[in-house]
């Protein structure tokens, strides 16, 4: 560890000294089983931090996924402790480990795994349990965790009261602000005590999906005149396969024979709800806003600021739209 | 084999929608149904009975309105139901809904496997299952997409991470999946079954005073409050610039709202 | 007073606009544009439960009764008219002759396989110079010991040459007329004289199939004859009357569809500088709608509960489709109106809509005849009787 910077935590209103794992009781807990240490625990971690800093209390991580080396990273992320495992646990083991040290709070990453063990400690520990967690937040008056919970795919958040101890939270750490890499953070690394046994390997196997239609793809990549022809309209569909998403046009692109009959967008053709609508070169009328009501994130590229297009958009580029999609489709493929 | 299918009634979310003014639900004009999810576990039970018999009990927890659940899966296939109701279970959290359901389990007896839905429409968090299991000491899995029935008391289950890319794990019975919403669409209810769904002795009805709960146990473990609400949407901004620095700008931008 | 619709149905409503949604509307537009039905949506409707909604049952119904008939057709009716009509011709009018005047062997014998979809049946009345008219039909069933031999001709025959079990109504006395003089036999695809004739073209409900039926000395045993013979006039007629409810049912589906398009669109369409909706002369447009739209569905649902309830309702069953009918094609007409020339367009379905709802203003008894019973039934206390 490099310099002892503890005074800033007596700043902050911690206590200066390094805990040690016998007096461990209470504090604000992480726990990454699944054998990796990635960036979502790093995040997840400094949530916890933040917690910490507003409860006065201490941040631990339990994990099998880092040694003491890449354990440093979490330091620098914001733990005070790191406890590092060998194995898989169990849900029991879970229970035994957590049951003397009576943690204050505890948090799981929102993955298969943290799904499972942080429900199923929770129902053991007779805890309070956000089951999905986008934030946290403390209330100071009742010392409780309030956590916010996305509702109706994430149209809202519901503040939900932890009342029961352990308080603990199931977190969507992609949900989560870019983690502390702060160097003058100081912290201690320690063995677990816990050596569980391996999990079994799974097996890999893949299936056959259906193809993403216009109507519920998650991004589609709308062409319209201002891409002027053929070859115009095949950048958009190199878009969306950058994307992830489908390509589709509205009339003049069907009128033009760029797109087939399935790909039209509008009240004679597909209504669409995507979570992003790349609209490059259209103008917009009503058979297509009526068709586009749904969709989330609406982006236009389109020279003409008069165009009514640029009303409904949520974002203007006001560019040549096969110019702009040959620069968008160079920086996807280099990142 | 004895599969429970935990199924709840839940606000169709195309019909519920959000006050900004009150910063909560509106629900002038909300739908209660059957929890779509639900019906994937209930379809994924129907299946398994179908290759190897026995019998597909639905299990619910609400008011009375939620007879209508059991209802419709009883329309759906389901054999017949038990719903667990009275005042001292309207509005129980999570930690309280397990331990009912599971005191519904066991008053089931010999239950082999229980499904639950991968999540509950409008507001839920997916931890049905996982709870489930610890109350119940069963093992446990999510997000199956296929269930296949093993000699030896165990389950192959196929589990999906992302679409179409899973892995194979097995189970020993009795354990708790929840099913995934990418399995199998659930069938239509048979007209014939839908007619008969309302014969008497199909749903049991009972208190959770009769299943042992003493209201200690079915204490919240959560309290909920008001809604966060995003910033109002603004339509017709500009990201100006040349179109070298907008693409970047518009690449960032799908960076933070997580599209990229 | 009860206007509330038991659980059940509620449920089947459900299941209907589920299955209407996700396996009927996607072949719409493309049956009307082959000009034939898709058989495999058929024998899905069957699989499904969906072609004996109203039979009890033992003989492998469903048990919904009527009202669970006019929630089938109400919730076809809003997705495909010519589905709506296979299913009418089917069970509304094909089948239902067959359980109104059938004897009990009969019902164990067709029903089953018909509810089940297994088979499809037609209703044969009309003949080239028989329609509205029923009484004057021509097609002759000259008794051969234990068994009858048809001949003649029926024409517009829905579900002509796709069905299996055909009610074909036949004279078998002459000297006695409708009275008496004329019965019903179910005639089976593959009996030796039976045959589809012309296949008609038509201007809407396009992807159902209509033939003529040609029947050259075809041996029918006794045991198809419905119920008694010289009844045959009666058991027709009562069929037709639960079949204009459930065509009024379609109706309604019909109406309520182009109300939601209209309404829908007169909140996105801008013009002026603001809605369309803002503008009182579609709003007239819309308000007249949704008034007949609620006036039909109350008159649909409360003939269904009469039928159910065993109550005659020759006189309702008349209305409804009367008033169906026109209430279809006007609120098709206007919401075709306030589209403008996008619900002119062939690429947009309202053209389709408007094709498929003349039909209803004619099949199964023309609106004329439809005023003729309700003004007969009307005149009837008065000591007037109405001949047509």
């Amino acid at each position: 560890m490099g310099m002892d910077l503890s005074y800033l935590e007596a700043l902050m209103g911690g206590v200066a000294a390094e805990p040690t794992t016998s007096e461990s009781a209470g504090g604000v807990w992480v726990v990454g089983v699944e054998g990796r240490l990635d960036d979502g625990l790093l995040r997840l971690v400094g949530k916890a931090r933040v917690l910490a800093d507003a409860l006065g209390a201490y941040v631990y991580l339990l994990t099998n996924g880092s040694d003491r080396e890449a354990a440093e990273s979490t330091i620098r992320a914001g733990a005070d402790q790191v406890l590092l495992a060998q194995g898989s646990p169990t849900l029991t083991d879970l229970v035994s480990f957590f049951e003397p040290r009576q943690p204050e709070v505890i948090l799981f990453p929102r993955t298969r795994v943290g799904r499972i063990l942080g429900a199923g400690l929770a129902q053991r520990l007779d805890g309070g349990l956000c089951g999905h967690a986008a934030d946290l937040e403390v209330d100071p008056i009742y010392r409780r965790i309030v956590a916010h919970q996305p509702v109706l795919d994430d149209a809202a958040r519901q503040r939900m009261t932890i009342l029961a101890a352990p308080a603990m939270a199931i977190v969507d750490t992609a949900a989560l602000p870019a983690a502390f890499n702060e160097p003058w953070r100081s912290g201690a690394v320690a063995d677990a005590g816990a050596d569980w046994v391996p999990a079994a390997e799974p097996r890999p196997i893949t299936w056959p999906q259906p193809a993403v239609t216009l109507a519920n793809a998650a991004v589609v990549v709308a062409g319209g005149r201002g891409l002027k022809t053929v070859e115009g309209f095949a950048l958009a569909r190199q878009l969306a396969q950058a994307l992830g998403g489908v390509a589709g046009g509205d009339l003049t692109a069907l009128d033009a024979g760029w797109i087939a009959e399935e790909e039209l967008i509008g009240l004679t053709g597909a209504r669409i709800a995507p979570k992003l609508l790349l609209a490059l070169g259209l103008d917009g009328d009503t058979s297509l806003f009526m068709s586009i009501q749904d969709a989330g994130l609406i982006v236009a590229v389109q020279p003409d600021p008069a165009a009514p297009i640029v009303a409904a958009a949520d974002y203007n580029i006001h560019a040549d739209p096969a110019d702009f999609a040959r620069a968008l489709l160079e920086r996807l493929s280099r990142a | 084999m004895r599969i429970v299918v935990c199924m709840k009634q839940v606000y169709d979310p195309a019909t519920t929608r959000i006050s900004r003014s009150r910063e909560e639900f509106d629900l002038r004009g909300a739908v209660k149904i059957t929890n779509t999810p639900d019906k994937h576990a209930l379809e994924a039970a129907l299946r398994l009975r179908a290759a190897v018999g026995g019998e597909v009990i639905a299990l619910s927890l609400g008011d009375a309105e939620a007879d209508d659940v059991c209802r419709e899966a009883i329309a759906m296939g389901a054999d017949r139901a038990l719903l667990i109701s009275g005042p001292e279970v309207i509005g129980v959290t999570g930690r309280a809904v397990a331990r009912a359901l599971t005191a519904g389990v066991r008053y089931l007896d010999a239950v082999d496997l229980v499904l639950t839905g991968q999540v509950g429409l409008t507001d839920g968090t997916g931890s049905l299952a996982p709870r489930l299991a610890a109350e119940l000491g069963w093992e446990v899995c999510l997000d199956a997409v296929r269930l296949a029935p093993m000699t030896d008391g165990q389950i192959e289950v196929t589990v999906a991470c992302s679409p179409g890319v899973g892995e194979i794990v097995c189970l020993a019975l009795p354990a708790v999946i929840s099913v995934a919403t990418g399995s199998e669409r659930p069938r239509y209810a048979h007209p014939a079954r839908i007619a008969n769904a309302w014969a008497p002795g199909l749903v049991e009805v009972c208190s959770c005073t009769r299943l042992g709960l003493d209201a200690a146990a079915l204490t919240a473990d959560v309290e909920v409050g008001g809604l966060i609400l995003p910033p109002e949407r603004t339509r017709g901004q500009t990201i100006v610039g040349p179109t070298e620095t907008a693409a970047d700008e518009l690449v960032g931008l799908l960076r933070t709202k997580r599209i990229l | 007073m009860d206007f509330t619709i038991p659980k059940s149905h509620q449920l089947f409503r459900k299941m209907v606009r589920e299955f209407a949604t996700q396996e009927i509307a996607p072949r719409t537009r493309q049956v009307d544009r082959q000009g034939w039905p898709d058989m495999e949506l058929v024998h899905k409707l069957g699989e499904h439960g969906l072609l004996g909604i109203p039979f009890p049952q033992e003989y492998g119904g469903a048990g919904l009764g009527e009202l669970g008939y006019c929630i089938l057709m109400e919730e076809v009716g809003a997705v495909c008219t010519s589905t709506a009509a296979i299913i009418g011709a089917h069970i509304g009018i094909g089948v239902m002759a067959i359980y109104l005047g059938g004897n009990a062997e009969q019902k164990r014998r067709f029903l089953p396989d018909l509810c089940a979809g297994k088979k499809l049946a037609a209703f044969c009345l009309t003949e080239p110079n028989a329609g509205s008219d029923a009484a004057a039909i021509q097609t002759r069933a000259v008794r051969d010991g234990d068994r009858w031999i048809l001949s003649g001709s029926k024409i517009y025959i829905t579900n002509g040459p796709i069905a299996d079990v055909l009610t074909v109504l036949a004279v078998t006395d002459p000297a006695l007329g409708a009275r008496g003089g004329v019965t019903a036999f179910i005639v089976e695809k593959g009996m030796p004289g039976l045959s589809v004739g012309t296949i008609e073209h038509k201007l809407g409900i396009r992807g159902s199939a209509t033939s003529e039926i040609i029947l050259d000395e075809v041996a029918v045993p006794s045991a198809n004859v419905i119920g008694q013979v010289g009844a045959g006039f009666i058991t027709f007629m009562q069929t037709l009357d639960t079949g204009r409810l459930g065509l009024g049912a379609a109706c309604l589906g019909g109406a309520t569809t182009a109300l939601d398009m209209m309404c829908r669109y007169a909140a996105g369409r801008m013009q002026f500088g603001r809605p369309l909706a803002d503008k009182q002369a579609i709003q007239w447009l819309i308000a007249d709608t949704a008034t007949e739209i609620e006036a039909l569905r109350a008159l649909v649902y409360r003939t269904a509960w009469m039928v159910d309830t065993h109550q005659p309702f020759t006189r309702e069953a008349a209305i409804c489709k009367l008033f169906g009918s026109e209430v279809a094609s006007r609120a098709i007409n206007r919401a075709l109106q306030v589209h403008g020339a996008l619900g002119y367009s062939c690429a947009f379905p309202l053209e389709r809509m408007w094709r498929d709802a003349r039909i209803a203003e004619i099949f199964e008894g023309t609106n004329e005849i439809q005023r003729i019973v309700i003004a007969e039934q009307a005149m009837r206390p008065y000591g007037v009787r109405v001949r047509p």
